[in-house]
């Protein structure tokens, strides 16, 4: 059992390399002037992006996640503090290097925004237009990135002609055209359905996984962060409020903003669902206190919950649980309510503490 | 057959020679003038829809500048346009009359037209295009060369189809200036000799052009789209 759930050997040396950031945001500002005054869409924003890494910006809607992804490509330029691509300080690109920069950088969009007047093969060889390539080389090419994001045979459709899903799917051939060393994404599978959208980040992940190209990910669905991402950057209204590893972030979240995003993922956050019903399920008592409980020890098998209701004298009903596998390591987590008195109810969540389980009473009644 | 045209139209045939250079004429106007006007128009539109606050080769002076030249020749009737253009013409092409002298004025009356129709073709291209062909590292010359003048190829045929319309209308005005062509010949003719078959037979041939036009305009936008 607990193997399932120990750190990819991956991951393990990731941590054991010193690495050079292939993205760095260094202390960024972007502010939009227009008519009517000034419009701060990014404040200081600092961080690094490690190569062959996906990174997920995640925030609401006008909160500067699409600007701070096109300040990667140069669509948009900082106000203040410096972009670093590959070494590049981008603030002193001349237009020609800024388009040579911009060729080594493939980009996905919500709205695919495929030509509507070229078959999916010439959406693909777009890209490659300036490039010294033969005939057989370049329909090489589209066959390989074809086959690549599953759509061999339909080089002659037209956009119209395709789903969303196979359009994200063409977008993607023609963002890797080139080889790309950096693939953007914003709210590249917003548009798409589930089922749709798990497809489109598998592909992408098995393309970050077999080539090493890093991904950034620009999304407001916290379950697209948990799926695909490494690094997670949480956004609000400019600013960063909170940043590390999706699984440090899954476990520990500091930020509100953050914990909202996470209860979409989770089955856990239906309590709040069931709160705001009146659920019967869920009336307490005068010595019961509902609490949520998380852990992420790799080692789920102690039956802490048995230990407890044997050691404190207190009962336990379980309402929700929840386990689930963020980059390979486990959280779990559980809604329940506790019952006896007050000072064995608090004696019985110090020993859960102690064992390095988060608790929270949701509500006293 | 014969017998019937020469009794609808007895000064057609009786003139047959002229009419069928005035069509020839006509012809030539209107295919010099707007192949001359589709290459001006082509530049100025993308000027018009790439120079402002924002745009591709943002230049806001300029685009104020050449919007309101537009918009001042737009505003002149083309029969005075054409009249007060006479020393320019004739300057620029040795003749203010006959086919050498119509076709200058016919494209300054047209370009403003069909520039403003071409701005409003390349105004049907969706900003997301544009800034994917920018994040692909192309030139502003390779985005307007393979996404505004080819993606808008059919809003472009379009508005052709409408300037081409509406060139057809303009080279007959120029015929009271004597121009020559259908329009010339309807007035000489048709209307101050009295011939109102000429009128008629020229009004026949020019609906038969207009025709023609709107029906290579459709084909040409319908094998282009793909919405």
């Amino acid at each position: 059992m607990t193997h399932l759930f120990s750190p990819s050997l991956d991951s393990e040396r990731k941590h054991d390399e010193p690495r050079e950031a292939i993205i760095r945001f260094d202390k960024v500002s972007k502010t939009f002037r227009s008519g009517d005054g000034e419009h701060a869409a990014l404040h200081d924003i600092s961080a690094d992006i490690f190569p062959g890494s996906i990174f997920g910006i995640i925030g609401l809607s006008g909160a500067g996640k699409s600007t701070l992804v096109r300040l990667i490509n140069g669509i948009e330029q900082a106000t203040l503090g410096e972009v670093i691509v590959e070494g590049q300080k981008l603030s002193q690109l001349n237009a020609r290097q800024g388009r040579k920069l911009r060729t080594t950088i493939g980009m996905i969009f919500q709205s695919c925004n495929l030509m509507p007047s070229r078959t999916v093969r010439d959406n693909i060889l777009l890209p490659l237009q300036d490039k010294d390539l033969s005939r057989e080389e370049r329909e090489q090419r589209v066959d390989s990135l074809l086959e690549l994001v599953g759509l061999s045979g339909r080089e002659r459709a037209y956009p119209n002609e395709l789903s969303g899903g196979q359009q994200q799917r063409v977008a993607i051939a023609r963002a890797l055209a080139n080889n790309p060393r950096i693939l953007l994404c914003d709210e590249a599978t917003s548009a798409l359905d589930p089922a749709t959208t798990t497809s489109i980040l598998d592909l992408i992940r098995t393309i970050n996984r077999n080539t090493g190209v890093t991904v950034v990910m620009v999304t407001h669905q916290m379950s697209v962060i948990k799926h695909v991402c490494d690094e997670v950057m949480v956004l609000d209204h400019g600013t960063v409020v909170e940043q590390g590893s999706v699984y440090s972030i899954f476990v520990n979240p500091h930020d509100a903003l953050t914990r909202t995003f996470i209860e979409t993922t989770s089955n856990l956050g239906r309590i709040n669902d069931l709160i705001h019903a009146d659920n019967p399920a869920i009336t307490i008592g005068k010595r019961q206190r509902l609490i949520r409980l998380q852990y992420s020890k790799e080692d789920v098998s102690e039956p802490l919950v048995s230990l407890m209701t044997a050691r404190f004298g207190v009962l336990v009903n379980i309402l929700l649980s929840d386990i689930e596998s963020i980059g390979g390591r486990p959280i779990g987590g559980l809604v329940a309510t506790i019952e006896g008195s007050a000072e064995n109810i608090e004696s019985a969540l110090d020993f859960l503490r102690k064992k390095d389980v988060r608790v929270e009473v949701i509500e006293h009644v | 057959m014969f017998d019937i045209v020469a009794r609808w139209f007895p000064h057609v045939v009786e003139y047959r020679g002229e009419f069928i250079s005035s069509i020839w004429e006509t012809a030539v106007m209107v295919g010099v003038s707007g192949a001359i006007s589709l290459v001006s128009s082509l530049i100025l539109g993308v000027l018009l829809v790439t120079t402002p606050k924002g745009g591709l080769l943002a230049a806001p002076l300029c685009n104020r500048v050449l919007s309101y030249a537009i918009n001042v020749l737009r505003s002149v009737p083309f029969i005075i346009l054409a009249a007060a253009l006479v020393p320019l013409t004739r300057a620029l092409t040795g003749a203010a009359l006959g086919l050498r002298g119509a076709i200058f004025p016919l494209v300054v009356g047209i370009t403003p037209f069909f520039a403003r129709q071409v701005e409003a073709a390349l105004m049907t291209i969706p900003s997301n295009l544009i800034e994917t062909a920018y994040s692909m590292g192309f030139t502003p010359w390779k985005i307007i060369r393979r996404v505004y003048l080819r993606e808008g190829i059919p809003a472009l045929a379009k508005g052709t189809t409408i300037t081409m319309v509406s060139l057809i209308g303009l080279s007959a005005i120029s015929g009271s200036l004597g121009s020559g062509g259908l329009g010339d010949f309807a007035i000489r003719y048709g209307y101050q000799r009295f011939m109102f078959d000429a009128t008629l037979a020229s009004v026949i041939v020019l609906l038969c052009m207009v025709g023609f036009v709107e029906f290579v305009g459709k084909i040409v936008v319908d094998a282009t789209t793909r919405q």
